[in-house]
């Protein structure tokens, strides 16, 4: 009776375990996996734009790079303040969004570097940004997280 | 797309700022009198070499877009922080037209 039990409950444990790898395999088989990334850079005064501009201003570039061929790409930068009650009150300064409508190659990368944010003194002021995206995918509509900057950073400039 | 390859090295990014500050020393009368028409309107709609824009006021900034063939569509869209007051707005606007005519007119020149 014992043996007659341990051959049932053996041949349900084989049947579920196989039932899980041959599932899994049809998964592999039949959608890859997309793997998208977003880099935040942190915060920083632009050399560029003071040096042929003569604008000081604060700004943020985001980059984005998926595996798989995709359409209308949204990538939005957000740059946002620390008032002086700290993270109680932030105000977001400036806001880009890069979109693309066109078909954008596996790997090829996209950048949003002209989210800018001109100073309108020097004062100290902490910034931080935030980016994030959406884009068609495989003909679905597929939203990253929203990622932040590494670093919070201190800047001399009051926007 | 300006957000593409244009980019890639210093050298092009310095050139789109020398761009930029080109369009802000040679449209300086314009960019003050669009400013102050913003300001009365709230919302202005221009052309830049063929392609319809609009900028947008709201409360405390100002938003650019590009709309793109249908109502929701958009191929562009910025938003600067400038400050409650119509001075802020006033002193902030003319380089953020700079800024995105650029941003506009550099990658079709």
């Amino acid at each position: 009776m014992n043996e007659l039990k341990y051959k049932i409950s053996f041949s349900i444990v084989t049947s579920i375990v196989l039932g899980i790898i041959v599932s899994q395999g049809v998964y592999a088989a039949t959608k890859p996996l997309t793997k998208c990334h977003i880099e935040v850079h942190d915060p920083h005064i632009s050399r560029s734009m003071f040096r042929n501009q003569g604008v000081l201003a604060v700004k943020i570039d985001a980059d984005s790079v998926c595996n798989r061929p995709m359409s209308d790409l949204v990538l939005t930068v957000e740059i946002y303040k620390i008032g002086t009650l700290g993270f109680l009150i932030q105000h977001k300064v400036a806001v880009d969004r890069e979109i693309v409508h066109e078909f954008i190659p596996a790997d090829q990368k996209i950048f949003n570097i002209k989210t800018n944010a001109p100073c309108k003194n020097r004062k100290l002021t902490e910034y931080y940004g935030i980016a994030y995206a959406t884009a068609i995918i495989d003909g679905k509509t597929v939203k990253t997280l929203h990622v932040m900057t590494e670093r919070n950073k201190k800047l001399r400039c009051g926007t | 797309m300006g957000a593409n390859k244009e980019f890639d090295d210093h050298s092009a990014e310095d050139q789109f700022w020398i761009f930029a500050s080109q369009l802000s020393i040679e449209n300086a009368s314009r960019y003050e009198a669009q400013a102050q028409e913003l300001i009365e309107k709230r919302t202005i709609k221009l052309e830049l070499q063929g392609i319809p824009v609009r900028y947008r006021l709201n409360f405390t900034g100002c938003w650019f877009e590009v709309p793109g063939k249908t109502n929701n569509e958009f191929h562009k869209k910025t938003w600067n922080r400038f400050g409650f007051g119509k001075s802020a707005k006033l002193r902030g606007l003319p380089g953020f037209f700079a800024h995105t005519e650029a941003g506009i007119l550099f990658k079709s020149s």
